[in-house]
C-alpha cells in the first residue's frame, strides 16, 4: 500500500501525478533539477505561462519551491500572487500532450487556455 | 481508398497542404499505435489515424482550426481532399473539406512539440492575415 505524505505547510502549487510524471521526464532528458514556472504579458486575455528548465544556481532567494511526488518546480516570485492555489495538470491524447492550470485566481481566460486574467 | 490522393508538394505548391516531418511523425506514431492495437484487440473497431482539419468560425481572431482523427472510411469520396506525407504516404494522411481547403491551401501542418504542450498546428497559412497568440484562431485575407 502506498503512504500518503503529509506536508506540513500547504504548498503554493499542486502537482497532479500526471503533471509530475512529465515533469519528471522533461527533467530527465535535460538533466536539469527543477522547473520553473513564471508568467508573462501576453495572450489575448493577459497573462500567459511560461515554463524554463532551472539548476540550484538560477534560484533566486525568493523562489517558491514546490517539491511534491518527487519532482521540483520552482515558481517566480513576481508570479506567485498570481498563481497561488493552482492545480497542475497533464492531459495528453493523440491529438495534443499539455500542462493545464487550473487557477482559482483567474477570472477569465482564452478559448485554447494559453492565456488568462487575474 | 477511393479517394484521390494528391502528395504534399507535388506539381502546384499553392494548391496543397503540406505535412511537416514532425507532423508526418506523428501521424506514424499514432498510426502504428492504432494498428497495434486493433491487432491486439483482434477486432474491426474504427482505427483513428487520419487528421482531419477543418476550419469553423469562432476563436479570438474570427477564424479557428479545428483538428480530429478519423478513421479512413470516414473520408468523404468527392467532398474531402486526401494528402499524404512525403516520407511516409501509408501512414502519414490529412483530410479537409473543400470549403476549409479554401483558407488552408498552401499551408503547412506541424505538430509542435514545446515544453508546456504539444499539438498539432497550421502554421505558414498564406490566406491569414492575423492570427492569435496560441496560433488556434486566425483572421482570413479577404
Amino acid at each position: 500500500a502506498r503512504q500518503s505524505t503529509i506536508k506540513s505547510t500547504k504548498q503554493v502549487m499542486e502537482l497532479t501525478e500526471a503533471a509530475a510524471k512529465r515533469i519528471h521526464e522533461l527533467l530527465g532528458n535535460k538533466g536539469a533539477e527543477y522547473l520553473k514556472i513564471g508568467i508573462r504579458t501576453r495572450g489575448c486575455n493577459g497573462m500567459t505561462y511560461t515554463m524554463n528548465y532551472a539548476d540550484e544556481k538560477d534560484r533566486g532567494k525568493f523562489d517558491e519551491v514546490v517539491d511534491q511526488h518527487g519532482v521540483k518546480v520552482i515558481i517566480e516570485p513576481n508570479a506567485l500572487m498570481s498563481i497561488i492555489g493552482t492545480k497542475m495538470d497533464f492531459v495528453s491524447d493523440n491529438l495534443r500532450s499539455e500542462f493545464t492550470f487550473e487557477n482559482p485566481n483567474a477570472k477569465a481566460s482564452c478559448g485554447c487556455g494559453e492565456s488568462f486574467s487575474v | 481508398m477511393q479517394t484521390k490522393s494528391t502528395t504534399s508538394g507535388a506539381k502546384g505548391e499553392a494548391e496543397s497542404l503540406h505535412l511537416s516531418e514532425k507532423c508526418e511523425e506523428q501521424l506514424r506514431r499514432i498510426f502504428q499505435r492504432e494498428m497495434k492495437k486493433s491487432a491486439e484487440e483482434n477486432s474491426e473497431t474504427k482505427r483513428e489515424t487520419v487528421l482531419r482539419i477543418g476550419v469553423d468560425g469562432g476563436g479570438c481572431a474570427g477564424f479557428q482550426y479545428t483538428f480530429a482523427l478519423i478513421d479512413e472510411k470516414d473520408v468523404v469520396t468527392g467532398e474531402d481532399r486526401v494528402f499524404v506525407g512525403r516520407r511516409f504516404p501509408e501512414e502519414a494522411k490529412v483530410v479537409c473539406d473543400e470549403v476549409s481547403f479554401e483558407y488552408l491551401k498552401g499551408s503547412t501542418v506541424d505538430y509542435a512539440e514545446e515544453m508546456i504542450r504539444s499539438a498539432f498546428e497550421v502554421v505558414k497559412n498564406p490566406n491569414a492575415e492575423q492570427k492569435c497568440g496560441c496560433g488556434v484562431s486566425f483572421e482570413a485575407k479577404f
